[in-house]
């Protein structure tokens, strides 16, 4: 069945879709905002004449490539390319700063290229496994992960445990605008129609990091780079290779934010590198060019993508709106997803799934071609250069939706960040809270009804009651560490 | 006596945080101050989560004033240091940037697109000092084509085509 699969899959038809959706996904990628969803979503109607393998090749293609060409502006121009890519500006951009754009680069095609292969492995040999784990967790598991993944907070913060805090709780706030996940009452739109769905994601992230940068970059002129280097590719793969914890630690982390509904993209990366940074002995690299913390949210980030296709393609459930296209695809063209798909479409679920493989090692060949060029965006003056971010990110913001209040709640952040940025206050704080918070109070909302008003369901759920436990221990744990490492100076002062 | 003491911690205070930074916390505390007040008008489940957030905010608010205002003025000056110390001569200030950007957004409102891009990338490099006129107006247009015609054809985006269009 497998060779009757990848035989379909290397068709000349097949092939040619291969290589036409993984160019549009990195052009799509590396414009700045406009990740996959954008993508997948565009090249839906086209695939309506196709057969059903050709149409999934071509999604998958388009998709694994948007989210690796999304890091090319992360890194190169601290610009997210997506929303998924965010935590790789953190130590991309100074890395392209300190005249590495190269070896990020190369740390980002390698990188991508291992996540969407661990997420294929887990894809195709974990899928049954992994979604009964999935579905054993309900509010207060998802509730207790999503606490847990705010305790970075702690480590967002860089050392600005206060600052961080409080900014935290202003993405969570700004988070809260909008509907109420569970009695839809409108808070703090001023009766606009727009705040009514929320502040969109993608214009927040622009402004708090392409224009704030834009703004940071015009009063210092020069070029993005400091030193007019941009280092070599191939010294990224190098740096990968001596990284194999960093590789299984944040290609867990993708596929466990793949398969779990809600927790998607956005946090992957996010998450991954706070664990990173957390697990590694000198959390302080972090955020000043460290590669472990570019190779961490690329990796969980193309694991993630993938993964995210398991619950879609076991049980039929989208783990996310990317995944609820390729359901869409999928219905579109006459497949059942969940059993069915595998039990009664003959060798075409080996196809798709080659041909997801294939979409991997497609955009690392087209990439590792693409980025020996593009890195040489950074040396271009700031005064030709920095006028075209804002024009992108303006376009993108515009784009995603079409509404005009995007590009002003980009210019706004942008204006915020600029300020956060020149105060060193932990932007990335507000972002953490930003992308949880829906998570979190809607968990905790859905829990207390389940529980009937008792707070008590926390405790009594043993997976919940774990995750929490572990949530404690860690906060514990580094708290200790970084005790124990400031009452040594001697050592802090040999590093 | 005592007013003159208030008003020495005032001004050492003022010299400790910048405008700037005052202005900062001034929107984020207020924006967490207002969420407080909208909770009041919230249904209970409504109001739980953003006004204890709002509340915790507002606590760790009041700390990182009472720290930053007694802690050394260094950071500041260190700030100030080291913006002018990197500045290149392409370098402008922050200001001139952000009411530039604020411009070209009201000017694709007003213009259409094509018109306030293609005035912004050469306006704008201009302000910044850049003296080529042979490479930048070939580089405006081109980059201003190249947008316009992959988002508004190819991705189907629908620009604003400003008030010259009506």
């Amino acid at each position: 069945m497998w060779l009757q699969g990848l035989l379909t899959a290397l068709q000349p038809v097949n092939i040619l879709f291969l290589i036409f959706g993984t160019i549009f996904g990195l052009i799509i990628g590396a414009l700045p905002g406009l990740g996959p969803l954008f993508a997948v979503a565009l090249m839906l109607p086209l695939t309506y004449g196709m057969n059903p393998a050709s149409a999934i090749i071509l999604l998958a293609a388009v998709h694994a490539a948007t989210a690796y060409g999304d890091s090319f502006a992360s890194i190169l121009i601290n610009t997210p390319g997506g929303v998924g890519s965010v935590a790789s500006c953190w130590d991309g951009y100074p890395m392209t700063q300190k005249g590495q754009a190269g070896v990020a680069m190369g740390i980002s095609t390698l990188g991508s290229f291992l996540g969407g292969i661990l997420g294929w492995i887990s894809l195709v040999s974990l899928s049954p496994l992994l979604m009964r784990l999935a579905l054993k967790l309900g509010p207060p598991e998802y509730f207790a992960i999503a606490i847990m993944a705010l305790s970075l907070l702690a480590l967002a913060s860089g050392g600005q445990i206060l600052k961080g805090i409080f900014l935290g709780g202003i993405g969570l706030l700004l988070s809260f605008i909008g509907s109420d996940p569970i009695t839809a009452q409108a808070r703090f739109t001023f009766g606009s129609l727009y705040l009514q769905d929320g502040l969109p994601l993608a214009p927040v992230v622009l402004g708090l990091f392409a224009l704030s940068q834009v703004l940071v970059l015009s009063e210092h002129g020069g070029s993005i780079a400091r030193i007019q280097s941009v280092g070599n590719v191939a010294d990224g793969f190098k740096k990968v290779l001596q990284l194999p914890k960093t590789i299984l630690r944040a290609g867990l982390v993708g596929i466990f934010m793949g398969i779990m509904p809600a927790l998607g993209l956005s946090s992957a990366g996010i998450v991954a590198y706070f664990v990173e940074k957390r697990a590694s002995s000198y959390p302080e690299a972090f955020g000043t060019g460290e590669p472990r913390g570019v190779l961490a949210p690329e990796i969980a980030k193309n694991a993630c993508i993938v993964g995210d296709l398991i619950p879609t393609f076991t049980l039929g459930i989208p783990g996310s709106s990317v995944a609820a296209i390729f359901l869409a695809a999928m219905t579109m063209h006459g497949l059942q997803p969940g059993v069915q798909f595998f039990e009664r479409s003959g060798t075409l679920p080996y196809t798709v799934f080659i041909g997801i493989l294939l979409a991997q090692f497609s955009f690392f060949g087209l990439g590792i071609v693409l980025a020996r060029h593009i890195i040489k965006t950074v040396l271009i003056p700031n005064e030709l250069l920095l006028p075209v971010i804002v024009v992108l990110s303006f376009v993108a913001s515009f784009a995603m939706r079409g509404y005009v209040e995007d590009v002003i709640v980009t210019l706004v952040f942008g204006f915020i960040g600029y300020l956060l940025n020149r105060f060193k206050y932990p932007t990335s704080c507000l972002v953490l809270g930003l992308v949880l918070g829906s998570l979190v109070e809607a968990n905790f909302h859905r829990s207390l009804l389940i529980g009937r008003g008792s707070y008590a369901i926390f405790f009594t759920r043993p997976i919940a009651l774990t995750i929490l436990l572990l949530t404690v221990l860690s906060m514990v744990w580094s708290s200790v560490k970084t005790l124990t490492r400031s009452a040594s100076p001697r050592e802090a002062q040999a590093r | 006596m005592g007013e003159l003491v208030t008003v020495d911690f005032m001004t050492k205070a003022y010299e400790r945080i910048s405008f700037l930074e005052i202005f900062l916390l001034l929107i984020l505390c207020g924006f967490a101050l207002a969420f407080l007040l909208e909770t009041t008008r919230l249904q209970q489940t409504a109001a739980l989560f953003p006004r204890l957030v709002a509340e915790t905010s507002l606590f760790v608010f009041v700390i990182v004033l009472a720290f930053r205002l007694l802690k050394s003025n260094e950071t500041t000056v260190q700030q100030t240091a080291s913006i002018s110390e990197k500045k290149a001569p392409n370098a402008t200030s922050f200001g001139a940037a952000l009411t530039l950007q604020a411009a070209y957004l009201a000017a694709v409102f007003l213009l259409g697109f094509p018109i306030a891009t293609l005035t912004y990338l050469v306006v704008c490099p201009r302000r910044m000092g850049y003296q080529r006129w042979k490479i930048l107006l070939p580089y405006s247009v081109l980059l201003t084509s190249a947008v316009f015609l992959a988002f508004a054809y190819v991705l189907h985006v629908r620009f604003p085509g400003g008030l010259l269009s009506r």
